[in-house]
């Protein structure tokens, strides 16, 4: 069942507020019994998250980084002395891992990955869909890269990162928008799977 | 039997015509129109923002414009008074119906395009608006239904087009064909009202009034507008769930 902003739940949970003593739905939502999922939504920024950042500012010692999000990350360079530009400089996407946020929404990162992703495609989709294109046990994520070898990373905030053969990424980028579109409907997981074994 | 210029009952909309996520680029979009008023909206973010941080709630800038095509005689594409107050009225309309304060110190941007103008563009941009917000995820209270009613000549109608906004009795009688159209409306002028309502409080987030009407007959109108703007979110929210729930696969 599809609700809208506006209807009555049940019970109270993160996707709804209150007044007057009753709960209301402040998102579009999926419920299924008494579990809610958002279907459309931004990303917000959470302890160990690992997310694909851009560059957009380079300072003395840190990175200020792009995650998608409403509010910015920065990375900091620990060994001082080197130019923070000929590491990373602007534009560069690279994967990192969220370390810490404090109440006024700056967000620490990490770096995940040493090696910047620049050599592939970057591609947004919306942050709320991401656990259905892993799936679960990440079996939905399995297939495709079984099916099709390419290198996936996925980042939480919504961006993810292919790199292979150009037929086959092209492959992969309408299956992804195959399970982002339906990311909600019944029998996806069959669908995917015919759809990649007859490619 | 004489009915409405365009043949319609006093209480009786326009064709309400919506289509969703019509933008790829933006993270929610949709077209709202009542009959030949036409209005596209776009939603871009939460995104973060440079202020500083401790400003308690998402910032929302809302820009309205009308299009040079729209109107029977070409637009000047330059924002005047009226696009700017438009921007702000609108603004103000939804704000109440947005949980700002959960995502404090983002930017939240909302882009209007009037495609095709025909009397009511505010009212047709904040349902477009409103529509898309929900489909970008950002937390919401209700939708909000906007809505035009009025009074023209002596009778109380909503959803007024272009020709009965500007109705006026004593011109009319000279026109010998639209002369019957008296006995309908009355005498006098047309009073605009255009409405925007968050349904389930039952609130008025927007009240503008352009002419002249009792205390009485606006009651009425306030009262009819608030009827029909559960039949325009009725049609919203099937639109939404027609959107969604269609079994068929999208490629």
């Amino acid at each position: 069942m599809i609700l809208i902003p506006g209807d009555s739940l049940k019970k109270k949970n993160i996707n709804s507020y209150e007044r007057e003593n009753n709960y209301y739905s402040k998102y579009v939502l999926l419920v299924n019994e008494d579990k809610t999922t958002r279907l459309f939504g931004y990303y917000i920024p959470e302890v160990n998250d690992v997310v694909i950042g851009k560059v957009i500012d380079v300072l003395s010692n840190l990175w200020i980084i792009d995650i998608n999000s409403p509010y910015m990350g920065k990375l900091s360079l620990k060994d001082s002395g080197s130019d923070p530009n000929d590491l990373y400089t602007y534009g560069d996407y690279i994967l990192c891992q969220i370390v810490k946020v404090t109440k006024n929404k700056l967000i620490d990162l990490e770096i995940k990955k040493r090696e910047k992703l620049n050599d592939g495609l970057i591609l947004k989709v919306d942050p709320a869909k991401i656990p259905r294109l892993i799936g679960k046990n990440s079996s939905m994520l399995n297939s495709i890269k079984e099916n099709l070898k390419i290198d996936i990373i996925i980042g939480k905030n919504g961006r993810i990162y292919l790199n292979g053969d150009v037929k086959d990424v092209s492959k992969a980028v309408d299956i992804i928008r195959f399970i982002i579109n339906n990311s909600h409907k019944r029998g996806l997981t069959e669908k995917v799977k015919e759809i990649l074994e007859n490619k | 039997m004489v009915k409405r210029f365009d043949g319609r009952e006093y209480n009786e909309l326009r064709k309400i015509n919506i289509k969703l996520n019509v933008v790829d680029n933006a993270r929610g979009s949709a077209i709202f129109s009542f009959g030949d008023t036409v209005a596209l909206a776009a939603v871009y973010g939460p995104k973060p923002s440079k202020m500083s941080i401790d400003y308690d709630k998402a910032f929302l800038r809302v820009r309205y414009n009308m299009l040079t095509f729209s109107t029977p005689e070409r637009k000047k594409p330059t924002p005047g008074r009226r696009e700017i107050e438009l921007s702000e009225v609108i603004k103000r309309a939804l704000e109440p119906a947005l949980l700002l304060e959960e995502i404090p110190g983002s930017i939240i941007d909302i882009y209007i395009e009037i495609l095709n103008a025909d009397a009511g563009t505010r009212t047709a941009s904040i349902n477009a608006a409103s529509l898309a917000l929900s489909l970008s995820g950002i937390p919401m209270k209700d939708l909000v239904v906007a809505l035009a009613v009025g009074k023209i000549g002596e009778k109380i109608v909503a959803d007024l087009n272009k020709e009965e906004e500007d109705y006026d009795s004593e011109k009319l009688k000279k026109d010998h064909e639209k002369s019957k159209y008296i006995q309908y409306y009355g005498e006098g002028r047309a009073t605009d009202i255009p409405v925007a309502i968050i349904p389930s409080e039952k609130r008025f987030t927007l009240i503008q009034l352009d002419g002249e009407i009792s205390n009485k007959e606006l009651n009425d109108a306030l009262n009819l507008a608030l009827e029909k703007a559960l039949e325009i979110k009725d049609l919203m929210k099937n639109s939404i769930l027609g959107h969604l729930s269609s079994n068929n696969f999208i490629y």
